[in-house]
């Protein structure tokens, strides 16, 4: 019998990029990357678990934008030529290799890795990955929930709170269309809460979401169990807060796994390091240098002279630090059974691509620590939210505080010089969707089109991504040509609603260009009740 | 004519391939650069550089498309306040031309010379308000031609909302646009107790110390500093 849970989340996200007017955009990569290197790696894992009978139960997010990526027919075209074209690379890498055995067994690795993603992404899901998972969670080893329509981030939207209601509204049709059912947990892009946001999670029925540490130990009433049992917001949607240690294990740079010396290292690259005529046909088309998912070396140390890589070495590691994960939690759950009166549950969400695109051996580590956690002990059961509501239905009732999980535990990342910019357009034009959406509650022919394609638009701007990137410094360019386009798109359509001019052409033009939610329904936007705070009675007077 | 152009043709072949055989680096062998120092990221621009491809000149990035410029502002005479964390807000405002004149057409050289401040009202747990009863209120000078700024209120967990207004000379408050309410975010441990879910008083402290032991990405130091 388990002394306690450990609920493993894995949040996968990634920005809408999809670009039909350019054969070649450098940004549509991190979604092929993705699908090679976490996606599909991820798929095999839990597949290779189920056929062998492993009872496990995951948790795993795919925001809507992914859900439409993965779906896309135009996307799909384009991931089968490129990894066709990865399959091509490593048999010439294999050829090229013969005399460097160290090198041309890794050749050989990144071959069979390559067909079997294709064979996967091809002949079994016949371009379509979503219904991988969908099998996955109708087989009841995943559990798959929502997140923001575009990852917008709540509480910098929340000035109109029509605009949250409609990314968590958005997000609701569109799961329950491809997933056929609706979802039971909702994923707060970088686990942004503002009190009150969990009131529109119920409207949608959602039954849980995540919060950071802080989120729930800062709450109105301080949490009996801390973050090892979930609290219920007044609305009574649950809240769930992050595990710290857990994720200190495997984030951090310093002492995290993923640093270990014998691990593949990701900066070398053989688009950055091989001859460039030789990799002429692999990189961008312009002739800039970009990484190819090939890499040879090893971590090593800090250090230039790179030793190859050595996937048994590797391997084992991963074995070894999955038996040192599932050991920390059990003392851990030792330790916090004794002093509660109910099995605790470690929550340890992670970004999936972190599993396979940066750590190599990330998805290695889950399936060593699955299993471990299957087989070789005693003390901890995975589990996920909604079943331990199941078995605990009554918990204590409390606000959690506003916070994050990004770089000191609120909304600055998404809020500071070099961003703050950016909302007084996304507050307007949500203003405007709404004043829309009040003016033609019935539209139809184009006038309907071109209300559809408003919301799009300023779903799009809404992601939270062109904030994070236009901070950090790279892909700055992109970020805020994607963010201006978006808006001015949505303004013009504002113009041409309002004015009686649309133009159907136009319109046409930008749904096939931004064709995200093609169900949208933009009464979402129509004006919603103000969040039940303690307003005083005269104000604004 | 046609054989002595293909015997040129046939030539020229020759010459080329020669050439290019002499001149062609051998490909396949020792093409893993062993003392690459950069990331690629940052390594990017280096890479054109002569060290690596003398020969190879980068076309330039395909055409973009024109940027579109967004409006200054909408001209809606608005102030909207965010909590940014649990001491600073970042607020933006839009006045339009038109209240610009009429507040100066109004107070004449006063207004030239007035002070634009930012007039942060705390009303937490407040019922009503009716202008004179907040628990508090701050004036910060700021500079209302820039169109926003960031400020530091100092208390968390507070309600506030914040008015754009004017000081004149003589003292008097104009108040330019109201904001709305916000909140700031709570930074530490509450005091308040649910007596229906509490932990034995030993087993408590023992949670918590266990807790603030933890150093996570973010909300570790925040712990550190409530939990001892």
């Amino acid at each position: 019998m388990a002394k306690g849970y450990l609920a493993l989340v894995l949040h996968t996200h990634l920005p809408y990029v999809r670009h039909p007017e350019h054969e070649f955009f450098l940004e549509e990569r991190w979604f092929y990357e993705a699908l090679t290197e976490s996606y599909i790696p991820l798929i095999h894992v839990f597949e290779s678990l189920v056929n062998d009978g492993v009872n496990f139960r995951i948790t795993m997010s795919l925001t809507p934008p992914l859900m439409s990526m993965l779906s896309d027919e135009l996307l799909q075209e384009r991931y089968s030529k490129h990894i066709t074209k990865l399959i091509e690379l490593s048999e010439k890498e294999i050829d090229r290799t013969k005399w460097e055995p160290h090198f041309h067994r890794l050749a050989h690795l990144y071959r069979d890795h390559f067909i079997r993603a294709s064979q996967t992404f091809h002949d079994r899901y016949h371009r379509n990955l979503l219904s991988a998972f969908r099998r996955l969670q109708d087989l009841g080893v995943l559990e798959i929930i929502t997140s923001g329509a575009t990852h917008g981030y709540f509480p910098l939207l929340g000035v109109r709170r029509e605009a949250v209601r409609a990314q968590v509204g958005a997000a609701v049709d569109l799961y329950t269309r491809l997933m056929g059912r609706p979802p039971l947990g909702f994923w707060l892009p970088e686990c942004g809460y503002h009190p009150g946001d969990d009131r529109i999670l119920d409207e949608f029925g959602l039954k849980y979401f995540f919060s950071d540490t802080h989120g729930i130990m800062y709450a109105t009433t301080r949490p009996k169990y801390g973050v090892y049992a979930p609290v219920y917001c007044p609305s009574g949607v649950a809240a769930f807060g992050r595990d710290n240690e857990t994720s200190k294990q495997v984030w951090s740079v310093h002492e995290g796994y993923p640093g270990d010396f014998d691990y593949r290292e990701y900066y070398r690259d053989i688009g950055w390091d091989l001859d460039f005529d030789y990799m002429k046909p692999y990189i961008h088309p312009n002739g800039l240098r970009i990484n190819t998912g090939l890499k040879y070396y090893r971590i090593t140390e800090k250090t230039d002279n790179k030793q190859p890589y050595n996937p048994e070495r590797a391997s084992q590691k991963a074995a070894m630090h999955a038996g040192n994960f599932m050991f920390n939690r059990e003392k851990q759950v030792e330790f916090l059974a004794k002093i509660f009166d109910r099995k605790p549950i470690i929550v340890s969400p992670y970004d999936t691509e972190l599993f396979g695109h940066w750590w190599f051996e990330g998805p290695q580590f889950l399936n060593f620590l699955i299993r471990k956690i299957a087989y070789d002990q005693q003390t901890i059961k995975l589990i996920t939210p909604s079943d331990y509501l199941k078995e605990y239905p009554v918990n204590q009732v409390t606000t959690p505080t506003a916070s994050s999980w990004g770089y000191k535990g609120y909304h600055e990342v998404w809020l500071e010089g070099s961003n703050s910019w950016i909302y007084r357009h996304m507050h307007k034009a949500a203003e405007r969707m709404t004043e829309l959406a009040s003016m033609f509650p019935d539209a139809s022919g184009d006038l309907l089109r071109a209300l559809k394609q408003a919301a799009r638009e300023l779903l799009l701007a809404q992601s939270s991504d062109w904030a994070f990137i236009i901070k950090t410094g790279t892909m700055v360019d992109y970020a805020v040509k994607r963010f201006k386009q978006h808006i001015h798109n949505f303004n013009g359509l504002y113009e041409d609603i309002k004015w009686n001019k649309i133009n159907p052409a136009w319109v046409g033009e930008l749904e096939r260009k931004n064709n995200i939610f093609p169900d949208i329904d933009y009464k979402l936007f129509l004006p919603c009740k103000p969040a039940a705070h303690r307003q005083p009675a005269a104000f604004g007077t | 004519m046609e054989t002595i152009g293909l015997i040129l043709l046939f030539s020229l072949v020759v010459l080329g391939s020669g050439l290019y055989l002499k001149l062609a680096k051998p490909r396949g062998q020792k093409t893993i650069a062993t003392t690459r120092k950069d990331k690629p990221e940052f390594a990017a621009k280096f890479e054109t550089a002569v060290e690596f491809f003398p020969d190879f000149q980068f076309p330039p990035e395909p055409i973009q498309e024109q940027v579109p410029e967004l409006p200054w502002g909408y001209d809606d005479d608005t102030i909207t306040v965010m909590a940014k964390d649990p001491e600073w807000i970042f607020a933006y405002w839009d006045i339009s031309e038109e209240k610009r004149e009429n507040l100066k057409n109004t107070y004449g050289d006063r207004w030239d010379s007035s002070v634009p401040v930012l007039r942060v009202y705390d009303v937490t747990q407040l019922d009503f308000f009716d202008n004179s009863n907040p628990l508090d209120f701050q004036d910060i000078i700021i500079d209302d031609r820039v169109g926003s700024c960031h400020v530091r209120v100092g208390i968390p967990d507070h309600t506030y909302f914040a008015d754009l207004g004017r000081v004149l000379s003589d003292g008097t408050y104009i108040r330019v646009a109201r904001s709305n309410l916000f909140c700031t975010p709570r930074n530490n441990l509450s005091d308040k107790v649910d007596p229906e879910w509490m932990l034995v008083s030993a087993n408590e402290r023992r949670l918590l110390a266990y807790m603030s032991r933890l150093k996570g990405v973010s909300s570790a130091e925040l712990l550190n500093n409530q939990l001892h």
